[in-house]
């Protein structure tokens, strides 16, 4: 399969490295291929404008809090410890390492109380209807920018999702979906061009 | 190879003997790096800790088989990469998107400049449409800053492998990134 226009493969070598010489990764001789390229191809050195942002914006991008302040919050709410079973077993057999696991626990939670900080706020909850709501949130969904009111609540209704909070900063949903049905059902989502995405979240 | 990494090998050594305060410091300083890779990979955070503390044990009990033969962070960071797609095939989650390569991206962009909020969760929403193994050669090319042959070590794939992925993660990450990068980069 062709996947590169252009035509020349000393241009779709380029193409491939861009990336790598923007982060200044390349080998001298591949930068020096791609240097000479650069100055006799309009579409790679509009690329590699285009990419520069790209690569910047990456390297900027926050971490999806969204997804972790929904655990975090579920997890406070519920006051368990969540100790994977294996991790466990290792440490009983190696009791001497103790206080370094402790001391990592009690760095991830630092950083967790760092990262969620932002969009922290009072752990109440909003449901649609009147009813009291006491499922708690097993997806999390966003729409795209521009779709309709309408045509969310029609998608969430088709989902038989139910508005458990939100929206957050990023406009995302905290919804309840049937759990048995759950992959399925944010498979569905997920293929709906009103969709930006459609993730299961873990009690 | 760097000062850096000298310093870190030299950790790998002592924790190989044993040294807890030597894992400690290992762990510490490679904690935000595979917090951020995790999170990257697998879009999970209850299992990005434990595959995190998971990787770590690794590193704890298998320090005698780091050679020397590349950075540590690439080593630490290969190690990660196994156990972020162990987690998600225990969870039954799909690792690669086989289609990916060939499917026509049906993301569309409103004609109007962004602001930060959006910009950011274009971005957001752009990488979560991406396979874990397309989401990992982006993150490890711009946010961890690795060459080509680095990241073919972590990922355990030829180089031409990883140059190929990042060429169609990049073609899709743009995809769903429409218009000029003037208006949604949110610095410019």
């Amino acid at each position: 399969m062709n996947v590169i226009e252009g035509g020349g493969r000393i241009h779709e070598e380029v193409q491939e490295l861009l990336p790598w010489y923007i982060t200044d990764a390349l080998d001298p001789e591949s930068k020096r291929r791609v240097e000479d390229h650069l100055s006799a191809c309009d579409l790679c050195r509009a690329d590699l404008v285009h990419e520069r942002s790209v690569g910047k914006a990456v390297a900027a991008m926050p971490i999806d809090v969204e997804l972790g302040w929904a655990q975090m919050r579920q997890r406070i709410g519920e006051g368990r410890s969540h100790q994977p079973k294996r991790l466990w077993s290792s440490i009983v057999a190696r009791p001497h390492i103790v206080p370094v696991l402790l001391a990592a626990q009690l760095v991830l939670l630092v950083s967790a109380i760092v990262a969620f900080t932002p969009i922290a706020r009072p752990a109440s909850y909003h449901a649609l209807g009147s009813a009291p709501v006491v499922a708690s949130a097993n997806a999390l969904i966003m729409f795209q920018p521009e779709t309709q009111q309408r045509g969310a609540v029609q998608l969430l209704r088709e989902a038989e999702a139910r508005i458990v909070d939100g929206p957050t900063a990023t406009g995302a949903l905290l919804v309840h979906v049937a759990p048995g049905r759950r992959a399925n059902i944010l498979q569905k989502l997920k293929a709906r061009r009103e969709i930006a995405m459609a993730e299961p979240i873990d009690p | 190879m760097s000062c850096g990494n000298a310093h870190e090998a030299a950790l790998i050594a002592r924790i190989d003997a044993r040294d807890i305060a030597a894992f400690e410091e290992l762990y510490r300083l490679f904690h935000p790096r595979l917090v951020r890779f995790l999170l990257t990979i697998m879009h999970r955070p209850t299992i990005v800790e434990e595959a995190l503390n998971d990787t770590m044990m690794v590193v704890w009990n298998k320090a005698g088989s780091y050679r020397g033969a590349s950075r540590v962070s690439t080593w630490i960071f290969a190690i990660a990469y196994r156990q972020a797609l162990k987690a998600l095939r225990r969870q039954d989650l799909p690792v690669e998107d086989r289609d990916a390569d060939t499917r026509i991206s049906d993301a569309q962009g409103p004609e109007q400049a962004l602001g930060l909020t959006q910009a950011n969760h274009r971005l957001l929403a752009a990488m979560a449409s991406l396979s874990p193994d397309h989401r990992a050669v982006i993150d490890l090319t711009y946010f961890h800053g690795l060459g080509t042959r680095d990241i073919a070590e972590v990922m355990g794939c030829p180089v031409d492998t990883v140059k190929t992925r990042m060429f169609h993660a990049r073609r899709k990450l743009r995809g769903h990134l429409p218009g000029d990068a003037a208006d949604w980069l949110w610095d410019n």
